[in-house]
């Protein structure tokens, strides 16, 4: 049903379904959950700062310096550098920004993707939900998509388990077989059947949010200049490390 | 004393004792992240063209990582950030070959 991100006189476009764009504010909101839930509370500011007017030292003495435990939260919040004093160091500074960042691009998409659906049921006469969802972005919604659409996608693959290419292929592959295995099958048990069903669907979303992204980026690509603007030194070409 | 002039390589040193060894940024493979999107991401936070966003991206795809940035810590850790921001895994160091993670 879904129609692939283009460019027009409005802005970016893309059209989904009422059931399509359920699933996708579904799975945003999820990782807004997962990427919430576990920040460490902001640090209490010592009087003597709150005296001089330092609310924000930008330094968390009590920050939780180690990876997060959910192994999907350690994929968007990962170690910056192998030496581990200064993994630590760097999380303490960076990783409520980043936490902050994340959870900016998942508003911005979540109202992007509500917006005009919840203006065309405003409209007299059509009080039932449209079916279609005309989603219009302007660029900075736009890219604000693309960086929530990679952490959704980053979260889901790693609950399918996917860790290599290999993977991603293998779970592609399985849906196909699947793709009309609705009902529950012949020596399969309920347990194995509802959990089937969770996993396909899991998988279906992966895939289409996936083929947007494809999309998405195309868009964004396209309206970037072929040349560089010369403000970093690209690394010399690789003699063959 | 000898009042003879000293040769500029002895003054210069060999490299290893020129200070601040460049650190990097590398940008290492995953299988979620799609190759249209990493070239975007190259060429859009660095300013690079597109014909060196896509060399970077196919060697972060192909040998599983690539160097994407040097210059001094600080400016490092500000590129590993951003890339972090956009979904990337990467890290900084000042060895252009870390071992895998």
């Amino acid at each position: 049903m879904a129609t692939e991100f283009r460019r027009t006189a409005r802005g970016i476009e893309v059209r989904l379904s009422s059931g399509e764009t359920d699933a996708v504010v579904q799975v945003l909101g999820d990782v807004r959950q997962l990427l919430a839930d576990d920040a460490p509370p902001a640090p209490a500011v010592p009087d003597w700062a709150a005296e001089l007017g330092l609310d924000d030292l930008g330094v968390d003495p009590g920050a939780d310096p180690t990876p997060p435990a959910d192994a999907a939260l350690a994929r968007l919040l990962p170690s910056a550098t192998g030496d581990e004093h200064a993994a630590k160091d760097f999380r303490r500074l960076t990783e409520r920004g980043l936490r902050g960042a994340k959870l900016e691009a998942i508003s911005v998409s979540l109202e992007a993707l509500r917006g005009r659906s919840a203006e065309q049921a405003a409209e007299p006469g059509n009080e039932a939900r449209p079916e279609v969802n005309e989603v219009v972005l302007d660029d900075r919604q736009a890219v604000a998509f693309s960086r929530a659409l990679t952490d959704v996608r980053l979260v889901m693959a790693q609950r399918l388990g996917i860790e290599t290419e290999e993977d991603a292929d293998a779970v592609h592959d399985w849906l196909g077989e699947h793709a009309d295995d609705d009902l529950q099958q012949p020596g399969e048990s309920h347990e194995e059947w509802q959990f089937r069903l969770r996993a396909q669907w899991l998988a279906q979303l992966y895939d289409f949010l996936t083929w947007l992204q494809e999309s998405l980026s195309g868009v964004l690509l396209a309206a970037l200049p072929e040349d560089g603007d010369g403000r970093r030194q690209p690394p010399p070409l690789s003699d063959g490390d | 004393m000898s009042s003879a002039a000293v040769p500029v390589e002895d003054v210069l040193g060999d490299s290893r004792t020129r200070p601040d060894k460049p650190w990097v940024t590398i940008v290492w493979n995953d299988p979620v992240n799609l190759m249209s999107y990493v070239t975007y991401v190259f060429q859009s936070y660095f300013g690079y063209s597109r014909e060196v966003a896509e060399r970077l991206m196919k060697d972060v795809h192909i040998k599983g990582r690539a160097v994407v940035s040097s210059g001094s810590l600080e400016e490092m850790e500000r590129d590993t950030e951003a890339m972090h921001g956009y979904g990337l895994w990467a890290t900084f160091s000042q060895d252009r070959d870390p071992g895998g993670h």
